[in-house]
């Protein structure tokens, strides 16, 4: 088994200005080479661990640990060459080609005040191949639809080379052909020792491709764990509050909505 | 290159236009047959040449580093209260100093960069919003607030002798700009574009949300507010002397953006050039065309306006709702 390469302990985390904490005590472990899905309703606090993991925010109380080192520890530029972010939608206020928007991907890899070089450009081309758009380089991103946006994102994080992919609700506004297309590549770029976590709070787009899931309702981790022991009726009912159903079809886990039992009386 | 050697053609030639001797066109030769145009040549138009060029020049970065900072491509360098500041100053001294041009300028800049602190002190208290929205908003509220001081100078100013100067400055213009002038803003103006030149690349990171510059690694608030405060300095110096001149810094960064690329790394040597060329050639005009001098910014206004209305009706702004 191996190391963790990211380990959260009893991460505890306030925005300045709120009453309850958005995070309490949460604690898991992150191992290299994993898909790893951030299971939970609308403002469970999935975005916010996401940006404590990316070192944006600091928690108030327990620790997050890189390599065994605290992110503090590690030099922005450091966790910036490590942790790779495709956030969740990105608006986009000038007409920046395909190339030139994967190609700033490349600015941890640059000096301060340096401008970009044939090898950062080779990086880009990289990433737009691996993600098949080598075709749109030319096309302004504000052209893209929403699929290949998501994809030029995705090219952007992987033209920054990091260990770890964060992404969040990468597959919440695409359409199902699209999702499918983002939720392969996630799980080809884990089986090439790519670290990947996201967030989400679709089940299916978690059952399809994580081998460990966390599930969180109100700040706190309720499970965490290998897909297969987690990912039951039961642990997604207390995630989501309604009673839900999961079937297993062809090996893989589907949801179902229970609608019997506590369908409200009109 | 084209356009660099444009450039260096344009700052040639606006040498010899002019109306003197004869109207438009001075040949070079009475370089060396007239003593008078000699004198012309070298302390007047040539200083006023380049503090045209450098004008436009960072009137058109600045207009393109705001832009970029505050991800809108409607932001012009005067807002954030820099250019009713300045023009705040400019009035008050004209009202109580008198109308000296060196104290002039020096009670502009005081106030353009006042109106930039002001906007930056608000912007901190609002307790609302993120850190564009807020700076927008203190933006214009601060520039209101500025121009009502200037209303009101203008209505308590004499208007036989002190509102011709202050209307005249407001239209802009750089008909009083000498050797001393020019070198009185080089120390900020110079090392502000230079500064913001190397930052070009660094500028298309910092154009994208705070989370996504983060990720990317850098310090998206605090590499912002450098920028901005070297983009401001260099209008601040500029408007110093030459009073409002409008439209440079909002339409030629359109123009440099779809001519050359969105990526700033081209967008902003571009602008600088453009912008110079642009303020140039209109300032040629400002002084040629009529045997009265045409305040610049009526010129640059209305050429720069005919121009934004060309670009939004046949083309997309390079930008997106």
């Amino acid at each position: 088994m191996n190391a963790a390469l990211l380990s959260l302990q009893e991460v505890c985390f306030r925005y300045p200005d709120a009453r309850t904490p958005a995070l309490e005590g949460v604690t898991f472990d992150v191992r290299p080479g994993t898909v790893n899905a951030i299971l939970g309703a609308n403002g469970a606090g999935k975005s916010t661990l996401l940006h404590l993991m990316l070192g944006r925010y600091t928690p108030q109380r327990g620790q997050i640990l890189l390599q065994d080192r605290p992110l503090r520890a590690h030099s922005r530029r450091t966790l910036s060459r490590t942790l790779g972010l495709v956030p969740q939608r990105e608006h986009v206020p000038f007409d920046y080609r395909v190339l030139e928007y994967v190609l700033l991907g490349r600015t941890p890899h640059l000096g301060f005040l340096a401008t970009p070089k044939r090898a950062d450009l080779h990086a880009a081309w990289d990433a737009l191949r691996q993600l098949g758009l080598e075709s749109l380089w030319d096309r302004p991103v504000t052209t893209l639809s929403g699929g290949e946006h998501q994809l030029a994102l995705v090219a952007r994080a992987l033209a920054q080379s990091p260990q770890i992919l964060l992404l969040d609700e990468p597959t919440s506004h695409l359409d199902l052909a699209n999702k499918k297309r983002v939720l392969e590549i996630m799980r080809a770029l884990a089986d090439r020792q790519m670290t990947v976590i996201y967030t989400t709070h679709d089940p299916e787009s978690a059952s399809a491709i994580a081998d460990n899931v966390i599930l969180m309702r109100e700040g706190r981790v309720l499970r965490h764990g290998p897909l297969g022991e987690i990912f039951n009726a039961e642990n997604l009912s207390e995630t989501y509050g309604t009673l839900l159903d999961v079937a297993q079809i062809d090996g893989q886990k589907v949801i179902l909505l229970n609608l019997k039992h506590d369908a409200p009386q009109i | 290159m084209l356009l660099i050697l444009a450039v260096l053609l344009g700052l040639g030639a606006s040498l010899f236009i002019g109306r003197y001797p004869a109207p438009f066109w001075m040949p070079p030769s009475s370089l060396r047959t007239d003593a008078l145009a000699h004198q012309l040549v070298f302390n007047l138009r040539l200083p006023r040449i380049l503090a045209a060029f450098l004008l436009g020049a960072s009137l058109a970065a600045s207009g393109l580093v705001m832009q970029m900072l505050f991800r809108n491509p409607l932001v012009e360098p005067g807002f954030l209260g820099v250019s009713q500041g300045a023009a705040f100053g400019a009035a008050l001294c004209i009202l109580f100093i008198g109308v000296s041009p060196l104290w002039i300028q020096a009670s502009a800049a005081f106030f353009a960069l006042l109106g930039l602190l002001f906007s930056y002190t608000l912007a901190e208290h609002l307790r609302y919003g993120g850190w564009v929205l807020r700076m927008v908003l203190a933006g214009i509220a601060v520039s209101a607030l500025f121009a009502s001081g200037v209303g009101l100078l203008e209505y308590l100013a004499d208007p036989l002798t002190q509102l011709p100067e202050i209307t005249f400055w407001l239209l802009g213009g750089l008909w009083g700009t000498r050797w001393q002038n020019l070198l009185s803003i080089l120390p900020v103006v110079l090392p502000a574009l230079a500064a913001l030149f190397l930052a070009r690349w660094r500028l298309n990171v910092l154009s994208l949300a705070d989370e996504t510059a983060f990720s990317l690694g850098t310090a998206p608030a605090r590499e912002r507010t450098l920028l901005l405060v070297l983009s401001v300095a260099a209008t601040a110096s500029v408007i110093s002397i030459a009073g409002m001149v409008g439209w440079v810094g909002l339409i030629v960064p359109h123009v440099s953006r779809r001519l050359f690329s969105a990526n700033t790394q081209h967008a902003l040597p571009a602008a600088m050039l453009l912008g110079g060329l642009f303020t140039l050639l209109c300032d040629d005009l400002a002084r040629t065309l009529m045997a009265g001098e045409i305040p610049l910014g009526i010129i640059t206004s209305l050429i720069g306006a005919l121009i934004f209305a060309i670009l939004m009706t046949t083309q997309r702004l390079g930008m997106s709702r």
